[in-house]
């Protein structure tokens, strides 16, 4: 393995369990910066524990205890002075179900600024228009900013989510099933957005959808009865990947 | 029962393995017409080109339903492109095989030349190989492939030498020029089956390997 300040998120030997339940099983792993790196595999294997351990989202549930390392620029973000808080405005999160809050729409992308010390309203604006143009949803809403978050469709509500997560500013971005619930339309608009983002933040995506896996990353991790049985290029993983676990759930003849 | 992909593989598999009997049997007949005149099988090799043609684009149209409709990955993926190329060798080696049945009438007579430069023999080896490739292919065999893939490129050292022996005697013998003349075209013609089914071979690795044996 390289140096840990090498990669932008580095694990080793990671454990998680749920009270007795072993969620994942001694994963190490390195994520590259300014990449998206996707995990796939079967429900239940452990993708989204995994995902969720990187911005200590598991903290949330009380049997949740997780043994190794998880270090975000070389700082292990598990030590005990770590501020969570801002671990997670690093490392923010957008979801498979998109969750505006019942706001407009300057408001939720402003809310993160805002309890961040940025009360300037042009600051503010400025802020809220580069986050909206960075999630290509500038144009659709830039006359109606007042409007609830509400009132846009499920594609437009995931982007102003995404906004929101960019406003304050940060490195890398969990993306757990972004685009599941959405129309092709939409997927393909969240998808081109990925593949603009990863010029500036480190993307790590969950997704069941093996297309966009293939399409929007550039690296592939399996994960398997809580363990990574292969992590490559996505276009080795797709094209001729080295386990035959791999290979069985790629070509759908899994069990 | 199988999933509507996999029946899809299946057909595809079966085409192509219905396109090398039709060339074994088009190998065949252009080893006969060497010998003797007959009609009827110049016919017939017409007729088979023609089969192989539409299966060739019948290949074709269904690869292009199966990326479309299954989006295949790995050895799947491997499998069908590795398809589509074999489909595009065996057309070719078809269309060189009519062209030795029809350049045949001009030689059948020298029947002591053609023994001298072992034609026959050298056409009898291809024969051999197209069923070897059918075995390797429908097994995924890629150690028998990688056989095949070398006998290949020694059959067709061999055409080049016979080639060679066939110029330097024109150059000799000015009598000789157009009897020659087919000949040459003959044996380049057998060597380049031979360099269609090393493909061939080549493309079979591929399915198992992952990597190619040609330029690399």
């Amino acid at each position: 393995m390289k140096d840990p300040k090498d990669s932008k998120v580095f694990v080793k030997d990671l454990s998680v369990y749920y009270g007795q339940n072993m969620a994942l099983n001694s994963i190490s792993m390195e994520i590259p910066e300014k990449k998206v790196t996707a995990f796939i595999g079967p429900s239940g294997c452990g993708k989204s524990t995994f995902l969720r351990t990187l911005n200590r989202m598991n903290d949330l549930i009380d049997s949740f205890r997780a043994e190794g390392e998880v270090k975000i620029d070389g700082i292990n973000i598990y030590q005990k002075n770590i501020d969570v808080v801002n671990l997670r405005k690093k490392v923010g999160m957008i979801f498979q179900k998109s969750n505006p809050f019942a706001k407009s729409i300057y408001e939720n992308v402003a809310y993160g600024p805002r309890i961040n010390g940025i009360g300037d309203k042009k600051n503010l604006d400025e802020i809220v228009e580069k986050s909206l143009k960075q999630a290509a949803i500038w144009e659709e809403v830039k006359d109606r900013l007042q409007s609830s978050a509400l009132s846009l469709s499920g594609g437009q509500q995931q982007r102003i989510c995404i906004a929101r997560t960019l406003a304050v500013n940060p490195d890398i971005i969990l993306m757990d099933e972004p685009a599941s619930a959405l129309d092709p339309i939409s997927t393909s608009k969240i998808e081109e957005l990925i593949h603009d983002l990863k010029n500036f933040y480190t993307i790590i995506i969950v997704t069941h959808n093996m297309q966009q896996a293939a399409r929007t990353s550039d690296l592939t991790a399996f994960f398997y009865l809580g363990e990574l049985i292969e992590m490559d290029k996505t276009r080795t993983i797709f094209t001729n990947p080295a386990k035959k676990q791999t290979e069985d759930y790629i070509t759908g003849r899994f069990g | 029962m199988q999933s509507f992909f996999e029946t899809e593989l299946t057909k595809l598999k079966k085409r192509i393995l219905k396109m090398l009997d039709l060339v074994d049997i088009q190998l065949d007949q252009a080893g006969q017409s060497l010998l003797n005149p007959d009609f009827e099988l110049v016919d017939a090799a017409l007729k088979n080109e023609n089969q192989l043609d539409k299966l060739d684009i019948k290949i074709d149209k269904l690869c292009q339903r199966i990326f479309a409709l299954a989006q295949p990955v790995a050895t799947d993926l491997r499998f069908i492109m590795s398809s589509l190329r074999i489909g595009n060798e065996i057309e070719r080696i078809g269309d060189i095989t009519l062209d030795i049945i029809s350049r045949s009438e001009n030689v059948r007579s020298y029947s002591d030349v053609l023994k001298e430069y072992k034609i026959n023999k050298l056409l009898k080896e291809t024969i051999k190989t197209n069923k070897r490739i059918s075995e390797a292919y429908s097994n995924n065999n890629n150690l028998l492939a990688k056989e095949i893939f070398d006998s290949c490129k020694q059959l067709e050292e061999t055409c080049n030498q016979v080639f060679n022996e066939i110029i330097g005697e024109m150059t000799k013998k000015s009598q000789v020029i157009t009897i020659a003349t087919d000949l040459i075209l003959i044996v380049r013609n057998i060597e380049r089956i031979s360099n269609h089914m090393e493909n061939i071979a080549d493309s079979i690795v591929f399915v198992v390997e992952g990597k190619r044996l040609k330029h690399s």
